[in-house]
């Protein structure tokens, strides 16, 4: 239970590129490869292949384009050379003449007059969608949209594969019916700006990421240069006073951990616990003192609990000012509307009874504001074991 | 302190850290190795067998967490305190459901620190104000139905306990204010461990997969 393995979807790696697979292939690994992208056990596809290849046939004219068409694994990352254009189109034409057979299965039967126009749609779409190994390259150097249209192979293959499609087109319109005519018209017009409108999104997608991650960096940089770097120039003025460079680092350590870790904290106008945080914070940077605040549960702020964070502050100056010790724990808890808070230092203490005018003045405005609230509060104490203040208070009708 | 120094290892990429603490504990307890990696961790907890392991919760590679699990399988009873500047809970609560018995942050100071390592080793928890404010926090009332109520909630003794050491109270000093043991407070704390660590509770499972840690 607590060492659970981490599952796979822990650290599960980016999905690998559709590719043959080398390890575990049978033929030619096309089955694996797919599997593989797809994340599904690869007996799947393999009987898939084989029950469509035991039907029709189809299955095999499948698995050899795929063959052809997919690189092998270990190749993925090196560009394809150029000699591979012949491969592609032997590989396309056998999907074609596998579509032709799965739709003959199907009791569609292609006129003739439609080959010639669908042939000529698919060699212009691989026209148009093919692109060479160093259109790839300056594709990463320089946006994807000028190599499609800029260069003058770019334009010269716009104009010869646009020229195919476009009698396609024709070629379909004028031999097929309304159906076949439109869906024509769908495809080719896919295919001529498809590349286009695809290469815009992508083009426009990256540049917005680059900009957020620029204005993410100039952020932090501006963050680090107005606190920490701002903060260690001051320890290295003040090294010869340790009290104040101890000050100089729990403050920034504090900054910089509320800003790291509590971006979605409500600020300390409307939350009790925000508000605690902000005035132990004040008083460890006035009183030369280290509190160990913990709250638990959390309320809205209102009247008693201002009362409350006040009466808080008064016990805590109270202890760094009187105890003699440099560390005081500060506990509250917040729970269905009321607050229990308390406030302890192990210092020296005193007899409650003889007190000196002074400490009176302050433990009487603790237990002053908390009663004037509607809650009680209790100083224990004795000499040489410390002081515990402990208020309670109601903050809503229930 | 006990007749017999506690052999401890510390884990920890910040070598001045690793030289700091050393330093601050001085011959109060043997330090028998050091590792700045999850490999070499792991490798030196094997060889030396420490009472007590010392281990930083942000580490590369796997971090501590890491190290904790993998030790733990094949020496189940090796003791963990954990070490760290963040006191965020979903980093405590996930150091702990993995197996540490303590936690405590580096501001600690070099007395508290070897007390905590002498309780670690004799088998107890070592719970901060911080992380005591934690768990009461994972398990207050509300939320969901428990599953198990037996894992899912806090006794009153226990919650009472806790309350103590978030308000800075020592096991010694609980004791005396609830007329018990101090044996007693730490079987309270050892049950809270416990709790921590196998709750199926939603809060903390929350926690932890929230940074895809289980």
């Amino acid at each position: 239970m607590t060492t659970a393995p981490p599952t796979q979807t822990a650290s599960r790696p980016a999905r690998p590129p559709l590719s043959r697979k080398h390890e575990g292939r049978l033929i030619a690994g096309v089955a694996a490869g797919i599997a593989e992208r797809a994340g599904v056990p690869n007996t799947l596809f393999r009987v898939g292949f084989v029950v469509l290849a035991a039907l029709s046939g189809i299955g095999i004219v499948g698995y050899l384009a795929a063959w052809l068409l997919l690189p092998r694994e270990d190749a993925v990352a090196t560009p394809r050379a150029a000699g591979d254009v012949t491969f592609q189109i032997v590989a396309i034409a056998l999907l074609g003449i596998g579509a032709f057979i799965l739709l003959s299965l199907f009791g569609v039967s292609l006129s003739s007059g439609l080959i010639v126009p669908l042939v000529l749609l698919g060699i212009g779409g691989v026209v148009l969608w093919h692109r060479t190994e160093s259109e790839q390259r300056s594709a990463v150097a320089g946006g994807a949209l000028r190599t499609i249209v800029g260069g003058r192979t770019g334009f010269v293959r716009l104009l010869v594969g646009g020229a195919l499609v476009l009698v396609g087109v024709l070629g379909v319109l004028v031999a097929g019916n309304a159906i076949t005519a439109t869906l024509a018209a769908v495809v080719g017009f896919a295919l001529v700006f498809g590349p286009w409108i695809w290469s815009l999104s992508t083009d426009y997608m990256a540049e917005r990421r680059e900009r957020i991650r620029s204005e993410e960096r100039a952020e932090m940089a501006a963050k680090i240069h107005d606190s920490v770097l701002q903060t260690l120039a001051l320890i290295q003025r003040s090294a010869d006073q340790p009290a104040d460079t101890v000050r100089l680092a729990r403050r920034q350590e504090r900054e910089l951990r509320s800003w790291l870790f509590s971006a979605d904290q409500p600020p300390a106008a409307e939350s009790l616990r925000a508000a605690l945080e902000e005035m132990a914070a004040d008083v460890e940077d006035l009183h030369d003192v280290q509190v160990e605040l913990v709250v638990v549960g959390d309320a809205p702020m209102s009247e008693g609990a201002q009362a409350l964070v006040s009466a808080m502050r008064e016990a805590l100056v109270n202890a760094a000012k009187f105890s003699g010790e440099t560390h005081v724990s500060a506990f509250a808890e917040a729970e269905d509307g009321a607050v229990e808070a308390f406030v302890r230092d192990r210092g020296v203490g005193f007899d409650p009874s003889k007190i000196d005018t002074e400490r009176q003045g302050i433990s009487g405005s603790i237990v002053a504001r908390i009663k004037r609230a509607g809650g009680t509060a209790t100083v224990r104490s004795a000499a040489g074991e410390g002081t515990e203040v402990v208020l309670s208070l109601q903050l809503e009708e229930s | 302190m006990s007749e017999e120094n506690s052999r401890i290892a510390v884990i920890d990429d910040q070598p001045i850290f690793l030289s700091g603490v050393r330093a601050e504990m001085g011959d109060r307890v043997d330090v028998v190795g050091t590792a700045t990696d999850v490999e070499e961790a792991i490798a030196l907890i094997a060889a030396e067998k420490p009472d007590v392991v010392l281990i930083d919760v942000h580490m590369p590679g796997g971090g501590g967490r890491a190290v904790i699990e993998s030790t733990l399988r094949t020496i189940p009873d090796m003791r963990f305190l954990a070490l760290s500047v963040s006191d965020e809970p979903e980093d405590v609560i996930a150091i702990i459901r993995a197996g540490a018995r303590g936690y405590v942050t580096k501001t600690i100071s070099g007395d508290d620190l070897v007390d905590a390592i002498t309780r670690v080793r004799a088998g107890d928890a070592v719970f901060s104000p911080r992380l005591a404010g934690f768990v009461l926090d994972a398990f207050a009332g509300g939320g969901d139905a428990p599953v198990d109520p037996e894992l899912d909630q806090l006794t009153p003794r226990e919650q009472e306990v806790l309350r103590y050491i978030a308000r800075g109270y020592a096991y010694k000093e609980i004791a005396y204010r609830l007329s018990i043991s101090p044996k007693t407070v730490e079987h309270h704390v050892s049950s809270v461990l416990r709790k921590l660590q196998l709750s199926n509770r939603y809060e903390l499972t929350r926690w932890a997969t929230d940074r895809r840690l289980v």
